[in-house]
């Protein structure tokens, strides 16, 4: 009983981390709070789920696709809108997230229907019994997937030159501009890698949460995760995640029902109180 | 002076003269010589937009049919639906606007309970009256309002006729109940009628679980009913959870019978939950509506009028949506040629055992506003063009 909500909990603690890593990867690089990251995880799901009943393409390439059309659109985004809306206050920019949230969830409802979709997926619905565990082929996916994501990108960002260049762009802007890097470059590079990153959870999320215009809204329990970790910190969006996912299981059963909901907020509460930049963050010195 | 005072004079006595003439041909705001206003309140563009969508077209397809077979009593039906995103303040605000913009005869099916009771006061203040709001929350005829007339049974009755069910027709011996539900009003109002039940049939109940709106993950919820050792499962879900749900029992190899109530008995919810909801040794669900299929005439009606009108497939909140219109449109044949808001009120209190193929059979009183508490139950079927529910057995009420 213990071990299997450990191991429901280490999976659903997989799903938040998906999507907290979208919200980090923006927020590394250009330091705004995309509040859309949720959106665009849904748009990559629907996106996945036409070429794949509409085209009719193999479910791979559906993947390859999606994720391509969703890196694309993230770049669009950014040209089109974020670019001009550089140098305004943080503030200005993450309004503006909030404000294309809205409008991405309505344009789906539109494109898509309101209706709930079930994302037909070839991994077929088997179970592996580990002594008096048991956990879906789907779980130990969204777990792989995951830890495969965090690694690639942690590599991305510790090794590749364009990855250092988006380091240095979240330390210190202006100082990247003079030392030669094309902060624009980055800006653009790092949306359309999130907005990939939200199509590859979208759509490995799709059987867990299924698609409609609102699983979005996932986002919220994803984004405490994202803070707890320390909001810029890869390797923290996983630990939050995961933190947030079992405690969240472990209280369900073990405490009284009404707990389960809030407890990833009372945690959040008590690891902020004592480690304000959350549990990976570096704390900014900033002089002025 | 004189010379700016005459057009002043002149318009007040058009005014008086147009009042007279306009009150003196029909006495009711929103009823003309040939015609009614009646105006909707759904989600259109909210979470639940699929319902909100589903039921106005329903209704709009029923006042179609009947404006085309030449109206009621010969005015023509005018339908206006106004979206308030499934938002209290925005339904008030949307009820307004039908009242005193478009002035409206009155408000019909407004979508959600909250939304409903929100608008109440307004209504009453201008003697509207609500026709049908599309919830089964008891609150909406207990207590009875002068101006409110709700069909549906509520979830307090739907939790009694399931565990009626599972008693007397699967003739479960000695079940422990155990009771998974959305913690809000409707959820509550189910939890409350398990309860009831239990007490009246002397049940353990061994389990409550709820859960949170838009949770996705209920692995908890499942193995604290399975570790309680529950064997009925009585639940209170909308269109995604039951899938979750049932995952998580096949994971847990757990089979109990699953009775859900009425917003769960939609085909997207065996679509969704795929083979996982024939797992357990049974899933019901106590459904509001009739079995649309051939042996239902009013459903052969339905089929074909919403082929003549709509492209797209109709569906279950479609077919409630019908059923809620024609309900309306009864009303209003009662209440006469000479239409009014009083007049429509005594034409619904004088329904008695109305039978609209669609609901159950609904009777209204002054002093009763619930019109049925009937239900059918229906159960799953597997078929190559996806699976379905079909119903069981008639309507039927709670035992107690």
């Amino acid at each position: 009983m213990f071990l299997q909500q450990i191991a429901s909990g280490l999976a659903l603690g997989c799903v938040y981390a998906l999507i907290a890593l979208g919200f980090v990867l923006i927020y590394k690089a250009t330091e705004v709070v995309n509040f859309a990251q949720g959106e665009f995880m849904m748009l990559g799901a629907f996106v996945a789920l036409s070429l794949m009943t509409g085209a009719k393409l193999p479910f791979f390439l559906t993947i390859f696709l999606a994720v391509m059309i969703m890196g694309v659109f993230g770049m669009v985004l950014e040209r089109m809108v974020m670019r001009r809306l550089v140098g305004e206050p943080i503030f200005a920019l993450v309004m503006f997230t909030i404000g294309l949230s809205i409008f991405l969830r309505s344009i789906a409802g539109m494109v898509w229907s309101t209706d709930t979709f079930k994302f037909p997926t070839v991994f077929g619905k088997s179970f592996t019994q580990i002594g008096s565990v048991t956990i879906s082929s789907m779980d130990i996916l969204v777990v792989s997937i995951t830890a495969a994501l965090v690694i690639i990108l942690y590599l991305f960002f510790k090794f590749t030159d364009i990855g250092i260049a988006m380091e240095a762009t979240s330390q210190n802007q202006f100082a990247s501009f003079l030392m030669g890097i094309s902060v624009e470059r980055v800006f653009n590079l790092i949306w359309a890698i999130s907005a990939m990153v939200a199509a590859v959870a979208g759509i490995l999320l799709a059987p867990i949460l299924f698609i409609h215009k609102d699983m979005g809204f996932i986002g919220l329990k994803a984004f405490p995760a994202a803070v707890l970790g320390g909001f810029g910190s890869i390797p923290g969006a996983i630990v939050g995640g995961l933190i947030i996912g079992l405690s969240e299981n472990l209280a369900g059963v073990f405490l009284p029902a009404w707990v389960k909901d809030v407890f990833a907020y009372i945690i959040l509460i008590a690891v902020l109180m004592v480690r304000p930049e959350g549990i990976f963050g570096i704390q900014e010195k900033k002089r002025v | 002076m004189e010379i700016k005072r005459y057009p002043f004079y002149w318009v007040m006595v058009m005014a008086l003269v147009s009042v007279f003439a306009v009150t003196s041909a029909w006495a009711e705001v929103g009823v003309t010589e040939t015609e009614i206003k009646i105006g909707g309140i759904v989600d259109l563009s909210g979470p639940i937009a699929f319902m909100g969508k589903g039921v106005s077209d329903g209704a709009a397809a029923y006042f179609r049919m009947i404006n085309d077979q030449g109206g009621i009593h010969g005015r023509k039906v005018v339908y206006l639906v106004e979206d308030d995103s499934y938002s209290p303040p925005k339904s008030v605000a949307a009820a307004k606007k039908l009242i005193e913009r478009d002035k409206v005869f009155c408000i019909f099916m407004v979508l959600g309970s909250a939304q409903s009771l929100a608008m109440y006061p307004t209504l009453e203040r201008a003697g509207v009256p609500l026709i049908q709001p599309a919830t089964q929350n008891s609150r909406m005829a207990f207590p009875p309002k002068k101006y409110l007339f709700h069909a549906d049974p509520n979830y307090i009755t739907q939790a009694k006729i399931g565990i009626d069910y599972a008693l007397k027709e699967l003739k479960m011996k000695d079940p422990k109940v155990a009771v998974i539900y959305q913690d809000d009003e409707p959820g509550q109002d189910y939890l409350k009628g398990v309860r009831e039940a239990c007490n009246h049939y002397r049940l353990q109940l061994v389990a409550e679980a709820p859960y949170k709106r838009g949770s996705v993950d209920f692995s908890s919820q499942v193995a604290k009913m399975k570790n309680a050792g529950a064997n009925l499962v009585m639940m209170w879900t909308l269109i995604r959870e039951p899938a979750g749900m049932f995952k998580e029992a096949v994971k847990l190899l757990w089979r109990p019978v699953w009775i859900t109530a009425t917003p769960s008995t939609a085909n997207v919810v065996l679509k969704l939950a795929g083979d996982d909801a024939f797992y357990g040794k049974g899933f019901f669900g106590t459904a509001i509506l009739a079995y649309a299929w051939e042996m239902n005439p009013a459903a052969v009606e339905f089929m074909k009028a919403w082929a003549k009108y709509n492209k797209r497939p109709w569906g279950f909140y479609n077919w409630y949506g019908w059923g809620s219109a024609k309900i309306m449109v009864e009303g209003v044949r009662r209440a006469g040629r000479d239409l009014t808001r009083e007049g429509l009120i005594k034409a619904f209190e004088t329904f008695t055992d109305y039978e609209t193929g669609v609901f159950g059979s609904i009777t209204w009183r002054k002093d009763k506003r619930y019109g049925t508490q009937e239900c059918v139950i229906q159960a799953p079927i597997k078929s190559p063009a996806g699976n379905a529910w079909v119903q069981i057995g008639d309507f039927r009420a709670p035992s107690f």
